[in-house]
């Protein structure tokens, strides 16, 4: 399947070219990842965490959180660092974890070279080492970069195997495919994609090319059952938490019901079917810059055009314009939507892309030259970067950022540090007594923030004796609050996510003393 | 009933001194007054109310503001003037936006600065007599600014001489000192702070981030005097 113009490139420059990709998308990907305040679902999870670290406890939870890996993948990363508690545990020591998952996904790639040839491997690693979206979530502690990543491994480890016919392929795809279960739910969504874009290839291969295409030379029982084996293994040690709870493999196939449930509409993340496309090609929200991923999403189109158009095209492509296109409406019907799950279909897109930049370049030489195609496919690189930086470094919390979702307020660490300044100057030190009322039960990322605090208390109602040390409540709450109060307090209020407060009320003693260390 | 007459007109007698006080300081040095004539931007009508609650939040005001007496000669001495900034590199819009006298809602006019402690600074070119600084904010919607500090002086590096004309920062956050001023919420008329003739070349205004995020906004600031 190499190209010819693949094979005129010395396999030492493509090594450098590869480690290039690989160190660029970590440099995106690693610095400063303290920067951004833990997202109420990051935090949800880093406490999830911090109990499994401390305590070795994990029981899969089939209402409302997603599957095991991401908490018991973080453990190794922790222990390394020296971190073994929760109070120890830090947002770098988390994210490190979907950073490491972001930049294999780059150096993956290459394992689609003898498919896509050299020059559209090298330009889909380097899309998906600088796509805003891709970098962006690679630094957010949820399963979403997880299974984005065991999704392509394993669509590129069966390719392999259908190359080779290496049992060892197929094993790795089926350990893949058991971690894409063992992540996310939405697992089911981008297997149900690859049944239906297989469906569609052989058919397409038919009435394009009068060929059939057979499965026969592939169907090899011994490396099947092995893969289905390391498939199901792997899923049952996540979901039974290490043969400790049972229970957790049966739940890992009753939640369905509940998202089947969730997907069904009237439900806060409800959005229109083009939400995911508009928040790719084009958004702007607010004085600030605008934000797209055009330029992937349209090379990618190309991509798939010429893979499908081409005489005994590239079947890999053809494979991945179907699986793409399948799986970006699979996400776009549903009406539950959250950006980062765009990711999924993304990261094909990129692959994609990169077929279609090397065939945009050849299919305009006639008309434009090589290098000047290059140079404003390099230029749109650049953008794409330019946008990475704003995403990860000035906009990263800012809800102009597209990527930015119902994302706690960096003034939220302002009220923590406050917090811990109080408790430098009370006798009780971290001690000291701190009531959060939350009757609405939103109080997330508090628990995180507050994690290193022995008696912090959750309240979902105003108690009769309201009184603490700092109490922590929805602004709106005031009016309430304050009956119940024997004692005088200094409030200030903070937000927590834009547009919602919270008033976070000192003990006046406490705050007269505080201020004696302000001037 | 006489004595509630009296009580009446007492109150109403006092209440006439309070709101014409500045006028009565001015008239008793001598100067003749008039209403300074501010030219307001387009109000905007729209985005979500803002769900702050502050002890240190004033309440919002639905009536106009009163008209604010300083004497006739007194003109904006900022229009068009030099700004400099804690900011060099602005994220949006440019330094002249604060005096080039565009003070609409809209996003054209805009200049924000980073995130933390920012400040703006207005060179009135000589020595000025300041009666009134009027500055708007992000103006497109609902935001209390925090830690608003406004001080005059005829250091522009402001280490000696400072004149503080307002200090909305209870707890010192932003390293200028305890103030005793309101939060406020921005509104199209903007805020506009009485400096009762404080005396300096430099104007500088402060803030620390917002209700809605940690950038500081600056619309437009007016210096009022002569």
């Amino acid at each position: 399947m190499e190209t010819k113009e693949s094979r005129r490139i010395p396999n030492w420059i493509v090594r450098i070219l590869i480690l290039l990709a690989v160190v660029g998308a970590l440099a995106l990907r690693l610095p400063r990842l303290d920067l951004r305040p833990l997202h109420g679902d990051e935090a949800n999870q880093g406490i999830k965490t911090s109990i499994l670290l401390e305590e070795g406890k994990y029981t899969y939870d089939p209402i409302d959180h997603h599957g095991p890996t991401l908490y018991y993948l973080a453990l190794p990363l922790a222990w390394a660092r020296g971190q073994f508690d929760r109070q120890s545990l830090t947002e770098t020591t988390l994210r490190l974890e979907p950073v490491l998952a972001g930049t294999c996904l780059v150096a993956l790639v290459f394992l689609l070279r003898g498919a896509l040839g050299t020059w559209a491997t090298l330009w889909a690693a380097l899309f998906t080492a600088v796509s805003p979206a891709l970098v962006f979530y690679s630094r957010f502690y949820i399963q979403e970069t997880l299974l984005v990543l065991f999704t392509f491994t394993t669509l590129a480890a069966v390719w392999r195997y259908t190359r080779s016919h290496a049992a060892r392929w197929l094993i790795v795809a089926g350990a893949s495919a058991g971690l894409m279960h063992a992540t996310k739910e939405t697992c089911v969504l981008a297997f149900a994609s690859m049944a239906g874009a297989a469906v569609l290839t052989f058919t397409w291969v038919r009435l394009r090319d009068g060929r059939f295409l057979s499965l026969r030379p592939h169907l090899r029982p011994l490396p099947i059952a092995a893969a289905v084996a390391a498939a199901i293994v792997l899923s049952v040690v996540f979901y039974s938490s290490f043969f400790t709870n049972g229970r957790g493999v049966l739940d890992s196939i009753l939640t369905y019901a509940n998202y089947a449930h969730k997907a069904d509409g009237s439900h806060i993340h409800d959005k229109p079917w083009y939400y995911y496309l508009r928040l790719l090609i084009l958004t702007h929200n607010g004085a600030g810059p605008w934000w797209s991923e055009a330029l992937i999403v349209g090379l990618a189109g190309c991509g798939a055009v010429f893979g499908l158009c081409q005489k005994n095209g590239n079947r890999l492509i053809q494979f991945l314009a179907f699986y793409t296109l399948l799986l970006t409406a699979a996400y776009s019907i549903i009406a539950y939507k959250t950006p980062w799950c765009a990711i999924n279909f993304l990261q094909p897109m990129a692959l994609l892309a990169g077929f279609g930049a090397v065939n945009l370049i050849v299919a305009v030489r006639p008309l434009i030259p090589t290098g000047v195609t290059i140079a404003l496919l390099l230029a749109g690189v650049c953008h794409l970067g330019l946008q990475t930086y704003r995403a990860n470094f000035e906009y990263f919390a800012d809800p102009r950022n597209p990527y930015v979702y119902a994302h706690t307020s960096t003034a939220l660490v302002k009220m923590t540090d406050r917090v811990e300044d109080i408790a430098k100057i009370s006798p009780e030190g971290r001690g000291l007594f701190i009531r959060v009322i939350a009757p609405d039960g939103d109080y997330w990322p508090l628990p995180w923030y507050l994690r290193r605090f022995s008696k912090v208390g959750y309240w979902p109602n105003i108690p009769e004796d309201c009184d603490a040390a700092l109490i922590i409540a929805p602004s709106t709450l005031y009016p309430q609050i304050a009956p119940h109060l024997r004692d005088e307090y200094q409030t200030q209020t903070y937000t927590l996510r834009p547009g919602v407060f919270r008033l976070l009320f000192v003990r006046k003693d406490l705050w007269d003393e505080f201020m004696k260390t302000r001037v | 009933m006489t004595f509630v007459l009296a009580l009446t007109l007492g109150l109403v007698a006092a209440l006439g001194f309070a709101g014409t006080a500045n006028a009565a300081e001015a008239a008793a040095s001598g100067k003749d007054l008039a209403p300074l004539n501010i030219e307001l931007p387009q109000p905007y009508f729209g985005g979500t109310p803002l769900d702050y609650f502050s002890p240190n939040l004033e309440e919002k005001s639905f009536k106009p503001r009163d008209p604010f007496m300083a004497p006739k000669d007194a003109t904006n001495l900022s229009k068009g003037k030099k700004v400099t900034s804690s900011d060099t590199n602005p994220k949006l819009g440019k330094l002249t936006f604060v005096t080039d006298g565009e003070k609409g809602y809209q996003n054209d006019y805009l200049l924000e600065l980073g995130t933390g402690v920012q400040w703006v600074q207005i060179d009135l070119e000589k020595t000025a007599e300041i009666y009134a600084v009027l500055v708007w904010h992000f103006h497109a919607a609902d935001r209390v600014y925090f830690d608003v500090v406004v001080q005059v002086s005829d250091d522009p590096e402001f280490t000696k001489g400072v004149t503080t004309i307002y200090n909305n920062d209870i707890d010192n956050s932003a390293g200028l000192g305890v103030g005793k001023d309101k939060e406020y919420i921005e509104t199209y008329e903007g805020r506009l702070i009485d400096a009762k003739g404080a005396k300096g070349r430099y104007v500088r205004l402060y803030s620390k981030g917002n209700t809605t995020d940690d950038t500081n906004h600056y619309t437009e600031v007016e210096v009022y005097g002569k």
